[in-house]
């Protein structure tokens, strides 16, 4: 697993296409939002949760494809799925450094998403980091899945977002609804209902992704 | 090692690519493919290595069935594809770390670049593979297989690209890996080549084995004539 994890970070560190790309791309459209809507603040801080929650998976969908597209160039994927390795390990480390890597694009675009905003900061940022630490991970636990089934195919970067909008759309909706709650600094008992919805997506999807491998990635 | 093919059926797309195919290879001898463009050679040794799955029929390596699902059924067998199967960005000697440990090695900086040398790639040995010609990844292809031990090797189009002087590399690999009982099945067009080197020879065509001949019981000129005879 070690050595599945530290082929993909040289990977990146060498071509710095993900996590720069995700940056950039969730800047412009926090900007694109910010210009569109000329609403108060009161009235952005409503809307907030939701942008948010569609940068994050327009986002996502960047880093998938090229999470996954490096391993058809000169066929690397043969060389993991031909050794004696649990294939569902392979999973998993896609899972950890597409979390890793989603997670620190959006650290860089977060700051400006509340400033071009114009949204205080007056809830629990813990909770907040929880939400997005959570939601990053299912979405990219399912756009893995997805990524898997998409390797060998070619319109790859067309079925990523095809598949991945629709079967993401709870943990959206989940994620969005609890990030609402936070922002209206609710108790945590009203909203516990979507952090569950979010853990069965989670676990769902990693279940499925680490057990079902094998036969995903096989031709 | 040995191994058995037998029935080995294989459809993509309601296309029937192996038809029936069964042979065995006996332990520590060089087997060669050949055939026409999508004969299904690469089908063959992709269904061994476990990238493909079986359609039906059965694959076994010392009488133990092989299942692609299963990692311990992929320990014996190394696969070295016709495309790189290496990952661009990283160097030569970061692709021979990873995959040493794939197969549970971890091989140090020392024994990789010994691999290297043998091969003339010392010397690129940090440079991102990206940047490598046809022929240098061929030969970090052979360096790979040099590297892991596996009893089985399945090797596609191993001379694709290969110089003179990286043929010659690979044909003293190939003693050595005889000499350590390695089995082979190597699937190449290289009828001159073949006849040099192989123990035995299956041609494909459609999907169907078309002549199966031992080396050990006929002339080199023989099999030459039946196979070009065959077209």
């Amino acid at each position: 697993m070690g050595n599945l994890i530290w082929k993909e970070l040289i990977n990146e560190w060498r071509s710095r296409e993900m996590v720069v790309s995700m940056f950039i791309f969730g800047l412009a459209v926090t900007l694109v939002f910010a210009f569109a809507f000329n609403v108060s603040p009161v009235l952005f801080r409503q809307f907030a949760p939701g942008l948010l929650w569609v940068v994050i998976l327009f986002t996502s969908v960047l880093g998938l494809n090229r999470l996954f597209s490096y391993e058809g160039d000169m066929d690397a994927h043969w060389s993991w799925i031909s050794a004696p390795i649990d294939r569902g390990l392979v999973f998993l480390s896609k899972l950890l450094v597409g979390f890793i890597f989603l997670s620190m694009a959006e650290l860089l675009f977060i700051v400006p998403f509340f400033l071009f905003l114009n949204l205080d900061v007056s809830f629990s940022i813990l909770f907040f980091l929880g939400i997005l630490i959570l939601g990053n991970s299912a979405i990219i636990s399912i756009g893995c899945l997805i990524s898997g089934l998409a390797l060998r195919a070619n319109m790859r970067e067309v079925l990523i977002p095809v598949l991945l909008f629709p079967l993401a759309s709870p943990v959206i909706i989940a994620a969005t609804k609890s990030t609402v709650f936070i922002f209206e600094n609710k108790p945590f008992g009203e909203w516990r209902i979507w952090i569950l919805i979010l853990f069965t997506f989670l676990l769902t999807s990693a279940l499925l992704g680490y057990l079902f491998y094998d036969q995903i990635v096989e031709e | 090692m040995q191994v058995e093919v037998s029935g080995l059926c294989k459809s993509f797309y309601r296309q029937t690519v192996l038809n029936k195919v069964s042979f065995t290879i006996l332990s520590g001898s060089v087997v060669c493919l050949l055939g026409p463009n999508g004969s299904g050679k690469t089908t063959i040794l992709k269904i061994l290595s476990s990238i493909a799955s079986i359609g039906s029929g059965k694959v076994s390596i010392n009488g133990k069935e092989i299942f692609p699902g299963d990692p311990s059924s992929r320990k014996f067998s190394l696969y070295i594809g016709h495309n790189a199967s290496l990952y661009p960005s990283l160097s030569a000697l970061e692709n021979l770390f990873f995959i040493s440990g794939l197969y549970g090695l971890n091989a140090s900086v020392d024994k990789i670049d010994e691999h290297l040398r043998f091969l003339s790639l010392d010397n690129h040995r940090d440079k991102q593979i990206k940047f490598y010609s046809q022929g240098m990844l061929q030969r970090l292809k052979l360096a790979v297989a040099d590297l892991i031990p596996s009893p089985v090797l399945y090797l596609d189009e191993p001379l694709n690209a290969l110089d003179q002087e990286g043929e010659n590399l690979f044909n003293d690999l190939i003693i050595e890996w005889k000499k350590v009982n390695r089995t082979m099945l190597i699937a190449t067009h290289n009828i001159n080549w073949v006849l040099g080197i192989a123990d035995r020879i299956i041609t494909l065509k459609n999907g169907q084995i078309d002549l199966d001949l031992d080396l050990k019981v006929m002339s080199k000129e023989d099999a030459g004539n039946l196979i070009t005879g065959s077209g």
